[in-house]
């Protein structure tokens, strides 16, 4: 059983991840999750449902993860804005290395709630930045060419969610989030406070203790849609701890959602690509799959370069002839037809030029 | 607007109900010269007022303004990097808005039309 941890009213406490990472380079990341604008109570008890489905994602005692620590905040962000929630991650008592925050607003028959990813600059902080995609070459006369790029995005937004008309009922009543006597449901003991200690967690259910009573608190599925939040925060964890496998699960949960923002879909297929070519594979049909969607995505073209100098070290590596000229005619092809994504003095694109110099 | 260059376009709305339950709301976007390759200078977005149409009612709106910012930047000379980030963005919306509701109809498919055609001189197609 997990040590209870207390939520202290206008400080940031932590869910604490225990036991060692089995990533022993990577650090353990920080979630920010801040109290939601909207109208109250409804707004603070989806906010408390989202941090619980974030923390059962992290620390279910179903499946266990390693290296994420959620804090939660007491306080709404400044403003609505993805540089607010930069700003308050950035206090000395959170130094959170990504911000989940939202928005909650009644929109004529009903309640809509927009959820935000902000990943701030304290990922660059860390001493170890698995994310960051370096390609080397060798060359024969000992030399290396060098290129290299860090991940794509930095600011999310989900899919809308439009919330069941059976949970705004329910989150509008003042007593908030009710406390179950079993996993499975029952006598109502109480409601969740402010204060609440984590006692178990697991995949359909938490057993905490607020307000002086111990109860479970079992998590309505807020919409009918399937929101890709809580995985692609999941992925993007995993994948700035150098998590690959974790993070092709998560991004795979991702995009098997028909329903996310088209951007997500794109960064979610660059992770995946990334993730491979990490694990000595060729990630080149995600960046092409991506490309396929938006040709004018930046990022996306960047990965894609990069990976066929990667296919080119690979080739060179079998010493597969054909495949190097394929390799290297198709990257031709590529900067010549994407030079126009990139400034005339992109110091980047400018060395991507040199490389079959 | 000529009067106000830095004024990217002017807007006004009005909320109509035939029967006093359902509500549409009727956007109008005067974009002026940043018109570009519309047939019009006025786009109008027209949405019924439901919690469901929230995330359409929003992209679509945004989908206008990444259009004038992406024409703006071209009558301003910008470079055409500068162009393709605020197209990128308006081609993942229009994609959002199908995603959602079938194909464009309208004054939206005659966005999204002068929208591939900004895309297409931009990257010289082929």
């Amino acid at each position: 059983m997990m040590p209870p941890t207390r939520l202290i009213k206008h400080f940031i406490v932590c869910l604490c991840c225990l036991s060692a990472s089995n990533l022993a380079q990577a650090e353990p990341l920080r979630i920010f999750v801040p109290s939601f604008f909207g109208p109250k109570p409804i707004s603070q008890h989806v906010r408390t449902t989202i941090y619980f489905g974030l923390s059962q994602a992290f620390r279910s005692k179903d499946m266990p993860e390693k290296g994420a620590w959620i804090l939660y905040g007491i306080d709404e962000l400044n403003e609505q804005s993805h540089d607010a929630a930069i700003t308050a991650s950035s206090w000395p008592s959170v130094r959170a290395d990504l911000a989940v925050w939202g928005l909650v607003r009644r929109y004529d028959d009903g309640v809509v709630v927009q959820l935000f990813l902000t990943i701030t600059p304290l990922i660059r902080e860390r001493r170890v930045r698995p994310e960051y995609w370096t390609v080397i070459v060798p060359d024969a006369n000992g030399k290396t060419f060098e290129i290299a790029r860090d991940i794509p995005g930095l600011y999310y937004e989900f899919e809308p969610l439009t919330l069941k008309k059976r949970v705004v009922i329910e989150y509008e009543k003042p007593e908030g989030i009710p406390l179950y006597g079993s996993r499975y449901g029952g006598e109502i003991r109480g409601y969740l406070g402010e204060i609440i200690y984590f006692l178990e967690i697991y995949d359909d259910a938490l057993l905490l203790q607020s307000n002086g009573v111990e109860g479970w608190v079992r998590l309505p599925k807020l919409s009918s849609q399937r929101s890709e939040a809580v995985s692609f925060v999941k992925g993007m964890v995993r994948l700035l701890r150098g998590d690959w496998r974790g993070c092709l699960e998560d991004f795979a949960a991702v995009l098997s959602n028909a329903n996310i923002p088209q951007n997500l879909r794109i960064d979610a297929l660059l992770y995946t690509g990334l993730a491979k070519e990490k694990t000595g594979e060729s990630g080149r049909q995600e960046f092409e799959r991506a490309y396929q969607i938006n040709r004018l995505d930046k990022s996306t073209v960047s990965y894609l370069l990069m990976s066929r100098i990667a296919d080119i070290v690979r080739a060179r590596r079998r010493n597969d002839e054909k495949r190097i000229d394929v390799s290297i005619h198709k990257f031709r092809e590529a900067v010549k037809s994407t030079r126009v994504l990139f400034a005339e003095n992109d110091k980047w694109f400018q060395k991507i030029e040199s490389f079959l110099k | 607007m000529e009067n106000q260059r830095t004024v990217l376009n002017l807007m006004r709305g009005s909320i109509i109900s035939d029967d006093g339950l359902t509500y549409i709301v009727y956007s109008c976007f005067y974009l002026g010269k940043l018109r570009a390759y519309l047939p019009h200078e006025v786009i109008t977005v027209e949405l019924p007022i439901k919690s469901t149409e929230f995330a359409n009612t929003k992209d679509s709106h945004t989908l206008v303004i990444l259009y004038a910012l992406a024409m703006d930047a071209r009558s301003l000379g910008y470079p055409k990097d500068r162009i393709a980030l605020f197209l990128k963005a308006a081609e993942n919306k229009i994609s959002d808005l199908e995603r959602r509701r079938g194909s464009l109809s309208g004054d939206l498919a005659g966005l999204k039309r002068a929208i591939r055609q900004a895309t297409t001189e931009l990257l010289g197609d082929q």
